[in-house]
């Protein structure tokens, strides 16, 4: 049996800019099973002239408006790597613009351009019913992409990321000084999850296809490491 | 090996079995779980027993070896699960017979009770649970921990299993769980080196397409193809670009086979007539696109004296 010809895999990446999505969009870039990388972003990217950077493509996006991106191709893998902190974001309804309603516009857009697989990076104790906002945000937004039409969803919940980060998060910084040392000691779902890690797990999830939801916890995700 | 024993010198070895198991739950998508029986034979301490024979048949097969960890639900309305293939293997031992005759006569006995009762196509619930209170659950209860050890190394399953089993005599108070399916533990083919096997000799060392050939495999022309894939593009965008193509390497039969176009481009060529139904592929797919259906009646590997 003979089969058609494969062309090879295109991947649309929102929060490039990010801690995960910084390090992800390397690891796209030297992917051989993707053959172009498009990125959405607020503002052109500074992305080092390395392997594989010829395979990305820009696209300035406004996440605010659910209208645009109509002139990107085809894309078969969606990968949402969007984030803030209540304080960085200015304000609640401003967070919630970010890590619920982008994460929502990006998830559709996906689905227009024909994607059938979609990761997102989620956050551990995510939970639509928690009483606590940032938590409760996280889970409202899974709710929606579960509800989405994808054929296979991934969300990841890791834990605190260690990250090489360019803006400046104070309890992030404190609570990975104060836990690096001891990691080992932490349970794995609580211990801290380097970007890598995480953005490799997205990676073999998306490759690997599964068909229907998986929710990968940061245990499963530290087993990416190294 | 029967009759006689590998390097029992006096024995006169007329007709001989070899074999080679390779794990499934390898990492390395370069590996050829054929090319390493191969490369085995060549061992200084291997060799000698086997030079100057003639190769008289080839056959390969998946083992079930997870257990009882690992064991389904094994009745199902008009139907039951028996044998060593069902995963009643005890693994530590590479041991199944005796578990196939005991579950078939396990399941004979409560399939002649439910007909003797005028029952038909509903759960054969007593074969289970008489299972449960079978030596065949004893013996595999003690040995239970066995291949989740052996997922942690060598050395350390090695040493837990004399722990597990000469120590403590089989009589364990925790259990392990499997951690990975065999499909989640290839890594992409750019984490390694690609594996340079020597090329075969013909007469120690053989090549897969003459093997199969001797293992007398058929199947009917013109009847569809019992390998199938549930998307077409996924192996050379991913299982290709990504890890190496590995079905070219543990299929034992040669049936995948990555060919180019006359653009250069790649395309999966399926091989069906080939297959000698070890399944290894339904297991190992990393992206677990092929689907394994059965094939028309009677087709398959027959095996002359095996």
């Amino acid at each position: 049996m003979s089969l058609p010809v494969a062309r090879s895999r295109r991947a649309l990446i929102a929060g490039a800019s990010g801690a995960v999505g910084s390090v992800l969009l390397a690891q796209l870039l030297a992917e051989p099973a993707y053959s172009d990388i498009h990125a959405l972003v607020r503002r052109p990217l500074s992305v080092p002239a390395s392997a594989g950077a010829g395979k990305l493509v820009e696209h300035v996006f406004d996440f605010s408006d659910p209208s645009g991106g109509e002139d990107i191709p085809g894309i078969d893998d969606v990968y949402i790597c969007l984030g803030t902190t209540i304080r960085n974001a200015g304000s609640q309804a401003a967070f919630r613009r970010v890590d619920f309603d982008a994460v929502v516009t990006v998830a559709q857009l996906g689905r227009q351009l024909g994607a059938s697989r979609l990761a997102a990076v989620s956050a551990l104790g995510a939970d639509s019913g928690s009483s606590v906002f940032y938590n409760r945000v996280k889970g409202e937004a899974e709710a929606q992409l579960i509800g989405s039409s994808y054929d296979a969803i991934t969300i990841l919940r890791p834990s605190l990321l260690d990250a090489q980060r360019s803006e400046v998060r104070p309890a992030e910084r404190l609570s990975l000084a104060l836990t690096r040392p001891i990691a080992r000691l932490i349970p794995a779902r609580w211990r801290p999850v380097s970007v890598k890690a995480v953005a490799r797990c997205m990676i073999d999830a998306v490759l690997r296809g599964q068909a229907g939801l998986q929710i990968i916890e940061s245990d499963r995700i530290q087993q990416f490491a190294g | 090996m029967e009759p006689g024993g590998l390097g029992d010198e006096g024995d006169l070895v007329t007709d001989g079995r070899h074999g080679f198991v390779v794990g499934l739950a390898y990492q390395n998508p370069w590996l050829s779980p054929f090319e390493e029986f191969q490369r085995y034979k060549t061992h200084p301490a291997i060799r000698p027993t086997l030079e100057g024979g003639k190769r008289l048949s080839y056959g390969a097969r998946a083992i079930t070896a997870g257990g009882l960890m690992s064991l389904p639900k094994t009745v199902f309305p008009g139907g039951a699960l028996i044998g060593c293939d069902a995963g009643f293997l005890n693994a530590s031992r590479i041991k199944g017979s005796h578990a196939a005759i005991k579950t078939g006569a396990l399941a004979a006995e409560a399939a002649f009770e439910a007909i003797g009762g005028g029952r038909s196509a509903d759960e054969l619930s007593a074969y289970p649970l008489a299972f449960e209170n079978s030596w065949l659950h004893d013996e595999l209860y003690r040995a239970r921990n066995f291949k989740q050890w052996m997922a942690k190394g060598l050395v350390l399953g090695t040493v837990m299993t004399g722990i597990e089993q000469k120590v403590l005599g089989g009589k364990i108070p925790w259990t392990l769980h499997h951690q990975h399916a065999d499909h989640e533990c290839l890594k992409p083919a750019s984490s390694f080196q690609p594996i340079v096997y020597p090329k075969p000799d013909g007469k120690l060392t053989f090549d897969r397409l003459s093997s199969v050939f001797i293992s007398n495999t058929n199947h009917e022309e013109n009847q569809p193809i019992h390998l199938t894939l549930k998307d077409a593009s996924v192996p050379v965008s991913i299982n290709l670009a990504r890890y190496g193509g590995p079905e070219s390497r543990y299929c034992p039969a040669g049936v995948y086979e990555y060919v180019k176009n006359e653009d250069n481009s790649d395309r999966l060529q399926i091989n069906a007539q080939n297959c000698v139904h070890c399944k290894t592929c339904d297991i190992k797919d990393p992206t677990q696109n092929i689907v394994w259906v059965v094939p028309e009646g009677g087709g398959g590997p027959n095996y002359p004296g095996m």
